[in-house]
Formats: structure tokens, C-alpha cells, sequence
């Protein structure tokens, strides 16, 4: 029984919905539509940000590719997420690794038997990941002492951050694993793989350059991804500084803020208690200075952090409330099941948006613990 | 024309011979490769099913170093159960249907424990030592313990009718929860070791358990929890009891209930 297959997965119980608008913009910026995106139009930003956020959509100048692709074996490797560990390797094996040096990669990862940066830099993507012990700016040292500079460090920790994104995504939406599982089997990607890799790797060479929305408009360059210290969770996304990367999240984290599914107040109270159990204080005062915004008062604020509940929460927000606290260590069937449960009880569109905001307090959070000041 | 035969057969022998070796130590070679293959797979099994006992690094480094020295303080809500007078009915009771009665005894109240994200760190006889926060931080722990030790007894009360049916006598259990600082960390000798947490406050949840016969209480909780727990928990102060080993009375509350109201329930079970 190979690893990949020792993780148990349920059934994606998410109905596709068909969105070619969606299709068009993952074909511009990734060079091909993922068959599973259908799973999550649904909820409109969560499924732009399947795109957007991809690591070769973040303009990591400091990060190698290869490095890059490591870190996300390892990271969906921590959170045992089949879906993403399935198309990482996928990935590998396109570009040209073979099936035996990747399973030797799974199988030193844990064991770190890797040297100099490499070892530090997947040392440290396994440590923000998991969580525990908490994240803190404690864990860029060893990086630091390995020789990465200040941007490289920014970027590594943005990239764990995306990873443990998409890993939390595709596990509560248990998207389906077969198509990347058998990919590398397949005899057209048999044949073709040089002619696949050749063009993979020239998309990645092109990368690096600035890279424009759909309208044709440079991302801002201006603190935090072009927003005001005023927007939701500028503080943790401020030492991205003028990066595309940040930008990137900005403009997820925004376009979530602002999506009608969910209110803001279960928006903030997710990224309470994400923040909370990451131990992540910069997080929690922004979650409770928006909460505040929302009219809730420090003292229910701090009574519904300290319970996870109160009478003031009603039961999607209650529902809400008990996800958040899950997503930060679970078991993917556990927490599957619970999915499916929240999905048919509150609808596709809106479980996704509570999926995905889980997910992206997870991302926050660990950015805002770890490359919290003093740097 | 003979020695050429003869060169030209021995050849073909040999290459055939030599090819047949090679054909050989290949199959040879690639049992030992899926030999090799599915024992580190069982090892990685092994890993995982361990990482639910213990807290995954330390796992990792049992694994590398063979024994982990380092220890690690934390906060920790410590929960230890006990059957009340199990000692008289387990020397009444025939040895097969006691170690039945007792491992689904544990079976359920491990469940519980789990349920509530603690785990159980060791059986002591007919007691259990219960730990939340200890494996991963969890700052709602002493909620999750005292809903694990309101769950538990409820198991308690189900099985008790199972056994009823069975003529088996009912089974009683005191519950002690504590929380403090402890030490966290892999203890043992080569032979045999276990994560679990040591200190004071570990001992001080088996000392609170013990008051649960002198109170007449099934479940007490110690101030410390008291200050860390939802007010909708129903408790009863106690007046402070002296233990032994302990110089100052211990205050304790009887935990009995927990008022859901409106809010508490989600549309997800937690």
C-alpha cells in the first residue's frame, strides 16, 4: 500500500457547477483548468483564489521551483492531504523525477536527512505547518542561520501559508484525487512528458515577472498589497510588503471579506478562533477590532472566545464557531464527515465560503505568528 | 569443426547460464526492494498509528534517537477516573467476564475522552488518566475535560443497564479534574516507554478524584478548572477537605450538569 493511498478520503460530496468564465482564467494563468475548480464554483472567490493563490501565481522571486515544490510535498505530506499530496507528486513526476527519487523524498522528508537550506527551509515548512509546538518568529532562525535573507524568509512563510491553504480546502471539500493519482499512468503524459516539462518549465521561468489581473492592471505596489491598514488583516499580510505575493492574498482575503454568503461577524469569529488555537495574538486583536466593528463588545467577544459559544451566536454562526476550532489539527475523514454534514445543512455556497475561510484564517494566522514583529 | 562447436556451445552455455543468474539476482533484487518497501510502509503505519498517542515530533524523535531525553512544561488539564469499589466486586466476579466488563468499561469511557479531544494516557488498574492540551495546545481544555467527564458518565449510566441485563452489578466511578503545569515528555527504559506528563498537579487530579467518596460527588473539579470553565457548567462548591500528601485543604466543586440554553448547540456536532 503505497502512502498516497493510506490516506483515507472520503467521497466529494460537492456538486460541480460548470463556469467557463472560471475555466478561461485558470487556462490564462495556470495553462489548464483543473477538473475539481467546477467543485467549488459555487462560492465564487474561493474558487478565483484556487487560481490566484496558486504558488506559480505569487511571484516568489527569492524561492527556487524546485525548492517551491518540495515545500508543498512536505506541507500537504503534514497535513495529510491527499488531493494536494497526489497533484505535488504529480507535478514531480511530470518534470521529470522519478516515481522511486520521489518516494525517497517522502521518505526523507520526515527523517531529514537533507542538508544546508534545503533541510532548514523544509525543517521549517513542516513546523509552521503542523503547529505544534505554536508557530512563532522563533522558527525563521534557523532559515536565517542557513543563510536566507529577510525576502526569502517573507516568501517561504507565505508560500507554507498557501500551502496549509489549499491543503485545508481540498481536504474539506474531499475533492476527488483520481485524476492527479493517475496522471503520471497516463500513456499521452507517458509520451509527451519532455514536450509537458519543457513547457512547464518555461511558464515557471516566466513567472517572475509582475503579473497583471484580468483588467489589465498592474497589482499595486503600495504597503500590504496595495491596502490600507485599515483592511482586514493588513497586519499579517504587511511584511509580504510590495510583493505580488501579497497582493495575491490581499486581494483573497478581501474579496472574501466582501462576499455576501457569510456575515462579517462569522467571517471575524473564525479568524478569532483560528487565531486563538495558533496562538497568534496579532490576529486576534485584528479578528476582535473587526468583531468590535460588527458590535460585539469585548466582553461577548471575550465570552465566546474563552466558550466557543454564547446566545448571542445563532446556529449558523454556532456551526461556524465549532468548524474553526477543527480546522487547525484534524483527521481528513473526521473532519469530512463533519463537512459533508455543515454542506447539507447550511448549502454548497455557503459551506464553501466557511471552508474557505477557515482555510484562509489557517494561512493568515501561521503568516501573522510567524512573521510577526520583532523580525 | 569440433573445437569451434565446442567454443561457440560453451559460449552460449555460459551466456545463457550467466543470464539466467542475472535474470535471478533481479528477481532476488526486487523482492527485496518490495521487501524493503512494505517494511518501511509498516513502519510509517506504526509511525502514524503512534502519532495518536504521543505528540507527532516526539514520535519522530523516539524514532531517532531511540529515547527522547528532552521534556516539555506545559498546561494541561489532567482528568483521572476510578472505579469505586471495583477491588470487592472484581473478586466476586469470574476472571473472563471481569476483563470483559472492565475493557468495555474503558472502551466507552475512552471514547468519550477522545470525543472531547483529551486522551487517555494510561490505564492504572480500573483508573484512568486522561489528558487535554498535553499532545496538541488547546486553549478550551478545561471545557473539553469537563465535557468529556460529563460525557463519561453518561456512557457510565448506559453501560450500567447493559450490565443489568447481564446480572452484573452496577459500576460506580469517581472523577478528578485538575489543571496546572506539568511535565511532558517520553519516560521510560528501552523496553518499555510512554508519553504521558509527570509533576504535582498530575498527582493533585488523583488526589481530587479520592475526595469524590468523602463528598459524595461523581465528578469534582479543582478552582483552577473552575476559573477556565464555561459558566454554563452547573457546579456545587464543596467545603475544602484535607488529602493526604497535600499540606492545605483542597477546594473543590461538584460538577453536575451543563446548561446548553440557546447557542450552545451548532448544526455540526463538535
Amino acid at each position: 500500500m503505497a502512502p498516497l493511498e493510506a490516506i483515507e478520503w472520503e467521497e466529494c460530496f460537492l456538486e460541480p457547477v460548470e463556469d467557463s468564465s472560471l475555466k478561461s482564467r485558470a487556462r490564462k494563468r495556470l495553462g489548464v483548468a483543473p477538473p475539481e475548480l467546477a467543485h467549488l464554483a459555487s462560492c465564487p472567490w474561493l474558487a478565483r483564489s484556487w487560481i490566484d493563490l496558486h504558488p506559480s501565481q505569487l511571484g516568489l522571486a527569492h524561492v527556487e521551483p524546485d525548492l517551491e515544490d518540495l515545500v508543498a510535498l512536505a506541507v500537504s505530506q503534514d497535513n495529510s492531504c491527499r488531493y494536494c499530496y497526489a497533484t505535488s507528486r504529480a507535478l514531480l513526476r511530470i518534470l521529470g523525477l522519478p516515481e522511486e527519487r520521489i518516494t525517497r523524498l517522502d521518505e526523507e522528508i520526515p527523517a531529514i536527512h537533507l542538508s544546508g537550506g534545503l533541510r532548514a527551509a523544509l525543517t521549517f515548512a513542516k513546523r509552521v505547518s503542523h503547529a505544534n509546538p505554536l508557530p512563532s518568529p522563533k522558527d525563521t532562525l534557523p532559515l536565517r542561520e542557513a543563510g536566507y535573507a529577510d525576502e526569502a524568509v517573507s516568501e517561504l512563510a507565505c508560500l507554507v501559508a498557501v500551502c496549509t491553504y489549499f491543503n485545508r480546502v481540498a481536504t474539506f471539500a474531499a475533492m476527488p484525487t483520481a485524476y492527479w493519482e493517475a496522471l503520471p499512468e497516463k500513456p499521452f503524459v507517458k509520451i509527451c512528458r519532455p514536450i509537458l516539462a519543457f513547457f512547464m518549465r518555461r511558464r515557471r521561468r516566466g513567472r517572475r515577472r509582475p503579473k497583471s489581473d484580468d483588467t489589465g492592471h498592474r497589482h499595486p505596489q503600495s504597503p500590504a498589497g496595495g491596502a490600507s491598514a485599515e483592511a482586514p488583516f493588513a497586519c499579517a499580510i504587511a511584511p509580504l510588503g510590495h510583493t505580488s505575493a501579497a497582493a495575491a492574498l490581499r486581494q483573497v482575503v478581501d474579496e472574501a471579506w466582501t462576499s455576501p454568503l457569510l456575515p462579517s461577524r462569522a467571517k471575524a469569529l473564525t479568524f478569532a478562533i483560528v487565531g486563538k488555537a495558533l496562538g497568534c495574538e496579532q490576529s486576534q486583536l485584528e479578528a476582535r477590532r473587526l468583531l468590535a466593528g460588527e458590535g460585539l463588545g469585548p466582553a461577548e467577544a471575550s465570552e465566546i472566545l474563552a466558550n466557543l459559544s454564547s446566545p448571542l451566536l445563532d446556529p449558523v454562526e454556532a456551526s461556524l464557531v465549532t468548524l474553526a476550532r477543527e480546522t487547525v489539527w484534524y483527521q481528513p475523514a473526521q473532519i469530512q464527515r463533519k463537512a459533508r454534514h455543515l454542506s447539507n445543512a447550511i448549502g454548497q455556497a455557503r459551506f464553501l465560503e466557511a471552508a474557505g475561510l477557515a482555510a484562509l484564517a489557517n494561512a493568515v494566522c501561521r503568516l501573522g505568528a510567524v512573521l510577526a514583529s520583532p523580525r | 569443426m569440433t573445437a569451434p562447436w565446442i567454443l561457440s556451445t560453451t559460449t552460449g552455455a555460459l551466456a545463457l547460464f550467466f543470464f539466467a543468474r542475472y535474470l535471478r539476482s533481479r528477481r532476488h533484487l526486487h523482492k527485496l526492494r518490495t521487501r524493503l518497501g512494505e517494511a518501511a510502509r509498516e513502519l510509517e503505519r506504526l509511525q502514524a498509528s503512534f502519532a495518536r498517542f504521543a505528540p507527532r515530533d516526539i514520535v519522530e524523535q523516539v524514532i531517532a534517537d531511540e529515547l527522547a531525553t528532552g521534556g516539555d512544561k506545559k498546561e494541561v488539564t489532567v482528568l483521572f477516573a476510578d472505579l469505586v469499589g471495583f477491588t470487592t466486586m472484581s473478586e466476586a466476579l469470574d476472571p473472563d467476564l471481569l476483563v470483559r466488563v472492565l475493557n468495555g468499561y474503558f472502551a466507552r469511557m475512552s471514547k468519550a475522552i477522545s470525543t472531547s479531544r483529551g486522551h487517555v494516557a494510561k490505564f492504572i488498574g480500573d483508573g484512568i488518566l486522561a489528558l487535554f492540551g498535553a499532545i496538541e495546545p488547546n486553549p478550551w481544555q478545561a471545557n473539553d475535560a469537563a465535557h468529556a467527564a460529563l460525557a463519561m458518565r453518561e456512557e457510565l449510566r448506559a453501560y450500567n443497564v447493559e450490565l443489568a441485563a447481564q446480572g452484573v452489578p452496577a459500576l460506580r466511578a469517581g472523577i478528578g479534574i485538575h489543571k496546572g503545569v506539568a511535565v511532558a515528555g517520553v519516560f521510560g527504559s528501552g523496553e518499555l516507554v510512554e508519553f504521558t506528563v509527570v509533576g504535582g498537579n498530575v498527582n493533585m487530579a488523583a488526589r481530587v478524584e479520592r475526595l469524590t467518596r468523602a463528598h459524595g460527588a461523581e465528578i469534582l473539579v479543582t478552582a483552577s478548572v473552575k476559573a477556565a470553565l464555561d459558566p454554563r457548567f452547573i457546579l456545587r462548591e464543596l467545603p475544602p477537605v484535607r488529602a493526604p500528601g497535600v499540606r492545605d485543604p483542597i477546594a473543590t466543586f461538584a460538577l453536575e450538569g451543563f446548561d446548553a440554553g440557546p447557542g450552545r448547540g451548532g448544526l455540526i456536532s463538535s
